[in-house]
């Protein structure tokens, strides 16, 4: 069958090469076999990125009216060579009074975690880089490193704008943690495992052959998928939650002493992390690799995750067109007083449909549940405030 | 009608969680009604302990019985843990002037709720102590009551002494908790259980070498040691008792320490056949004896003085365990729970008006006849004269001892006995002796003056008439 | 597991368990003890317990961790660089450590368990988060609760010690 031959290529290919060392020992083929799955995953995401950076930058030009790099290159698209060859020419300057150490290995530390949470997301039919069973665990628990890097680039820097904006990111890191790791709760009960092949698996088959069994399909899926896209914006340090580096107030953040190579870096580290928590989204409410509709499961799967993901790319980079920034405290009471009740809301909804039976009435009851819990927190954390129209004085 | 015993805990919490939530919800009351209401549900609770169905006897190898029971050990220490919270909630009551003063807050009752509400927390914790019999519950149960002991320590933070006391409160008993942590580690290492009943199956069985889960033992009586303030795990003792807030100190004395015997008690029962523990405990004893009524000597300071006094009388509780004397013990630490809660309700009373050294107590006899007797009871109970509770209960431990043939013990307790007559009627000399700049009244509220009443008479009574006590253990 | 793999998580462990002591700068002790835990939880994972290992991340490299820096970037740390060694506590706390040492190696030499090879969790081939959250709900439901209550209380403290001015 031509689909699944497509479908397995990379699957096929992997095999083959392995049967190049037909008498290695054991540990040798594990070896290549893990060397290869990080070879893939690092050329392929470092394209990603590549190109969404001058993507974003396309889109946002037109957001803006402008038309954004069209220089280097087709339609700019070589603009990212053009980037790194500025930025590895650059010089690197450390501040005299910085711890040395640390600072040098800030943006490895930022890089390595993203890096690593990338390889426990399902690409396409037998695609997980490294399956284990606690995947979603791993995920956040490396995750949680980036927290430790940020603190060593604010805190090495010797700076006190880095170290302002370090204590910003944490704090706010560490808040919507909660949330991030809540809203997987409902998904991890009713699936019954932390394993993402698992969570893929469980999303799979179609309701009277068109619905595709989606968990963001559900009322409370839909709500823990909201909730935890907007977490993870703030994870990722997107607009509008980019408050730890907003430039207007305390230069750069935690970056602000790093140049050249090095805020590379933590560029790159910024776009990684954003495709590894968009990656989990699609894996655990998107359906992962499977195809909307039916008949378009001849599609390779890993083109439709890569649809998905992209899908979810543009929507951060639309927001970050659109929105403007936050104020730190908003971010904060955000998080603790609406994200944190909507996230065990989900639980509750979450469980209530699974116990009845997934049927219509399970449908309709999780949807009251989160609809009353929201209505009811918008009504009790409503400020009343009412805003007069800015009326402008010296312009139009 | 009867009810379960794990419904006792149950109702606690539930007392507290309401004291929270009224606290929290309901802005505008007085917040000393939460603590009469506290009061009053902790009282129907007590009340309640007497109706109790009886629990399973057996020991269950899983589930919930295999980690709770309901033994009379077990019975008459939740009694002990009620009680003395009761008594402690009707002293932060006239204690609240100090707290309003020492928190940093926008009404002139802030900070009262959880003043209230956290004993009610730690009450519930001294209970399932009470009941642990495996390693799992003991731990848990006692972290509960470490940690609200944490808050309750600092509470009046505006303070520097009691901030010092926290922090070292904090510091030293996450210090014990790891020397706890890490000898049941070993224990469990070794038998492969941590129920109690089942590590004393296996360390019966002679085929063991014993001496890891000896070492693993050694580790958990350290921890042990910090919670009973023996010799010489009582550095913390003095400061933190001092600088706390003192219906804190209280409890920290009566409850964490009779807490920790209970302990104590289950614990040893599986390694009691290694002589080696014997002669460990005995010097341990014999330490904590001497140094806490040594230094108690030259002390100016009524709670330092207690302090130290609290030391020394966990070293004739000692002098006890170390004689498997349950019933002793028991006897003792009600007679402790009585006079000490008592010396530290008049001591709020009049540290109110004049301070907490023992030299604010000169003249009070002229100037509250009523608190000035309530001390001199305290005082003659906790010096151990005779027709007083105190007295008493020293002379069952040493009965006890001298029948296991612990004489030394016993002579060094006398000695002790001697030295401790010297700085308890130092207070009552200040009290009826010395005379006072100040002759202003002391009030008394009639709460405390109906307890402290109680108190007294309960004294009286047990020296005489120690049978209820007694047998509430057979 | 690969004994080799062993000795290298140990000694990652020790030398950066050392570093925590030895540091003079807060800051690095403590990054010092997030390599540390790393390396346990590498021990834990060799050993064929995920679920702990991934734990222990999480929580200790993570959470406890971050507040942990969080706290030392509050506080002053040029008081603690610029203390002298105290001698006496410094030969004590070798002293006290080392006797601990052999204490501990006297024991270990008598624990029969300890000279044999122990079974392999992977032949067991258990599922460990379904077990461990089977465990904590059933048989260690009582302790779980009461942690429960624990927490409760911890939270009440925070807010009690930290908050500005108690209403």
């Amino acid at each position: 069958m031509p689909g699944e031959f497509v479908d397995q290529i990379f699957v096929a290919a992997k095999r083959w090469l392995l049967s190049l060392l037909p008498h290695a020992p054991d540990w040798v083929v594990q070896i290549a076999s893990a060397l290869l799955n990080i070879i893939l995953l690092l050329g392929v995401f470092a394209t990603l990125f590549a190109l969404i950076s001058v993507l974003e930058r396309k889109i946002l030009g037109r957001i803006q009216n402008r038309y954004g790099p069209n220089r280097v290159g087709p339609f700019g698209l070589l603009q990212p060579v053009a980037d790194g060859i500025k930025m590895l020419i650059k010089e690197d300057v450390v501040p005299i009074r910085a711890d040395k150490v640390v600072h040098f290995l800030a943006p490895i530390m930022m890089l390595l975690p993203a890096i690593l949470a990338l390889g426990v997301i399902p690409y396409g039919r037998n695609m997980t880089a490294f399956s284990i069973d606690g995947g979603i665990l791993f995920f956040f628990a490396v995750g949680s490193a980036a927290e430790l890097a940020v603190f060593m680039a604010g805190w090495g820097s010797n700076n006190k704008f880095s170290m302002l904006g370090a204590m910003r990111a944490i704090a706010q890191m560490v808040s919507y943690e909660l949330p991030l790791l809540i809203v997987v709760l409902p998904v991890v009960m009713i699936v019954g495992s932390l394993s993402p092949d698992a969570i893929v698996a469980a999303q799979d088959g179609y309701k009277w052959g068109i619905v595709p069994r989606w968990f963001v399909l559900t009322p409370w899926g839909a709500a823990a998928f909201i909730l935890f896209f907007v977490a993870g914006l703030v994870e990722s340090n997107r607009t509008p939650f980019d408050v730890p580096e907003g430039e207007s107030e305390i230069v750069a953040g935690h970056m602000t002493e790093y140049s050249g190579f090095k805020y590379a870096t933590f560029f790159m580290a910024e776009y990684f992390g954003m495709f590894a928590v968009s990656g989990l989204a699609v894996t655990l409410f998107l359906g992962g690799w499977h195809a909307p509709i039916a008949w378009l499961e001849v599609v390779p799967s890993y083109l439709w995750f890569f649809a998905k993901l992209a899908v979810l790319l543009f929507v951060f980079i639309w927001i970050r067109g659109t929105l403007p920034r936050t104020r730190i405290d908003q971010v904060m009471s955000f998080a603790w007083k609406f994200m944190l009740p909507m996230a065990f809301t989900c639980v509750i909804a979450a469980a209530v449909w699974h116990y009845q039976a997934h049927g219509w009435a399970g449908w309709l009851s999780s949807l009251g549940i989160v609809a009353v819990v929201y209505l009811g927190l918008s009504r009790l954390l409503d400020t009343r405030r009412k805003f007069a129209t800015r009326t402008y004085r010296f312009a139009e | 009608m009867t009810i379960g015993a794990p419904i006792l805990e149950v109702e606690v919490l539930v007392i507290g969680l309401f004291v929270l939530m009224v606290e929290a919800f309901f802005e505008r009351i007085d917040k000393r009604t939460l603590a009469f209401a506290a009061i009053f549900g902790l009282a129907a609770v007590l009340a309640a302990s007497f109706f109790l169905a009886p629990a399973p006897t057996d020991v269950a190898t899983t589930g919930f019985w295999s980690f709770y029971t309901a033994d009379l050990l077990a019975i008459f220490f939740k009694r002990f843990a009620l009680v003395t919270t009761i008594l402690v909630l009707v002293m932060m009551v006239d204690y609240a002037p100090v707290v309003r003063q020492s928190v940093h807050g926008t009404t002139h009752q802030s900070g009262l709720g959880e003043f209230f509400a956290l004993p009610i927390f730690t009450c519930v914790g001294l209970m399932w102590m009470a009941s642990a019999i495996d390693f799992v519950m003991i731990f848990v149960s006692l972290e509960l009551v470490t940690m609200s002991f944490y808050v309750l320590v600092s509470f009046t933070r505006r303070n520097p002494a009691t901030l010092e006391a926290g922090v070292k409160y904090l510091i030293l008993s996450a210090l014990s908790t790891g020397f706890l942590v890490y000898g049941i580690t070993w224990i469990f290492g070794v038998t492969g259980e941590t129920n109690l009943a089942r590590v004393t199956a296996v360390l019966a069985d002679p085929a063991l070498e014993s001496g890891p889960a000896l070492f693993g033992m050694v580790l958990v009586l350290v921890a042990l040691g910090f919670k009973i303030a023996a010799v010489p795990f009582q550095m913390w003792v003095p400061d933190v008792y001092q600088g706390a807030p003192t219906p804190v100190t209280a409890f920290l004395s009566v409850g964490s320490k009779a807490a920790g015997f209970v302990v104590l008690l289950r614990v040893l029962q599986p390694f009691f056949m290694m002589p080696q523990m014997v002669k460990a405990l005995t010097i341990i004893a014999l330490l904590t004896l001497l140094y806490g009524n040594l230094a108690a000597l030259p002390q100016t300071n009524l709670k330092r003085l207690l302090a130290y006094s609290s030391i020394a009388h966990a070293g004739y509780l000692l002098i006890g365990v170390v004689s498997f004397a349950g019933e002793a013990v028991a006897y003792y630490l009600v007679a402790y729970l009585l006079m000490t809660l008592l010396s530290f309700a008049v001591l709020v009373v009049v540290a109110n008006q004049t301070g907490d050294n023992i030299e604010d107590f000169s003249g009070l006899a002229k100037r509250s006849p009523f608190l000035a007797f309530a001390m001199l009871v305290a005082m003659a109970s906790l010096a151990g004269v005779p027709f007083t509770a105190g007295f008493l209960g020293k002379f069952y431990i040493f009965d006890a001892a001298l029948r296991q043939h612990q004489t030394t013990l016993v002579v060094v307790g006398v000695i002790t006995v001697a030295c401790g007559f010297y700085y308890y009627l130092k207070v009552v000399r200040a009290m009826y002796w010395d005379g006072s700049s100040i002759d202003a009244p002391v009030p008394v509220s009639r709460l405390s003056r109906v307890t402290m009443t109680a108190m007294m008479v309960a004294i009286v009574v047990l020296g005489v008439y120690p049978q209820p006590i007694l047998n509430a253990l057979k | 597991m690969s004994p080799i793999l062993f000795w290298l998580f140990a000694f990652v462990m020790l030398v950066f368990g050392a570093a925590v002591v030895i540091n003079r700068n807060p800051i690095a002790s403590a990054l010092s003890l997030v390599v540390c835990f790393m390396g346990l939880s590498a021990l834990f994972i060799s050993l064929d317990a995920f679920f702990i290992g991934i734990i222990q991340v999480l929580v200790y490299a993570g959470a406890v961790m971050v507040l942990f820096l969080f706290i030392i970037m509050l506080l002053d740390l040029r008081v603690e660089e610029r203390r002298k060694i105290n001698l006496v506590a410094f030969v004590g706390g070798l002293a006290v450590a080392f006797a601990l040492f052999v204490q501990i190696c006297f024991v270990v030499d008598q624990l029969g368990a300890a000279k044999q090879a122990f079974p392999s969790l992977r032949a067991a081939k258990m599922d460990d988060v379904h077990n461990v959250g089977l465990l904590l709900f059933t048989n260690y439901n009582l302790p779980f609760q009461i942690i429960g209550v624990l927490v409760l209380v911890a939270t009440i403290g925070v807010v009690v010690l930290s908050k500005r001015e108690l209403r």
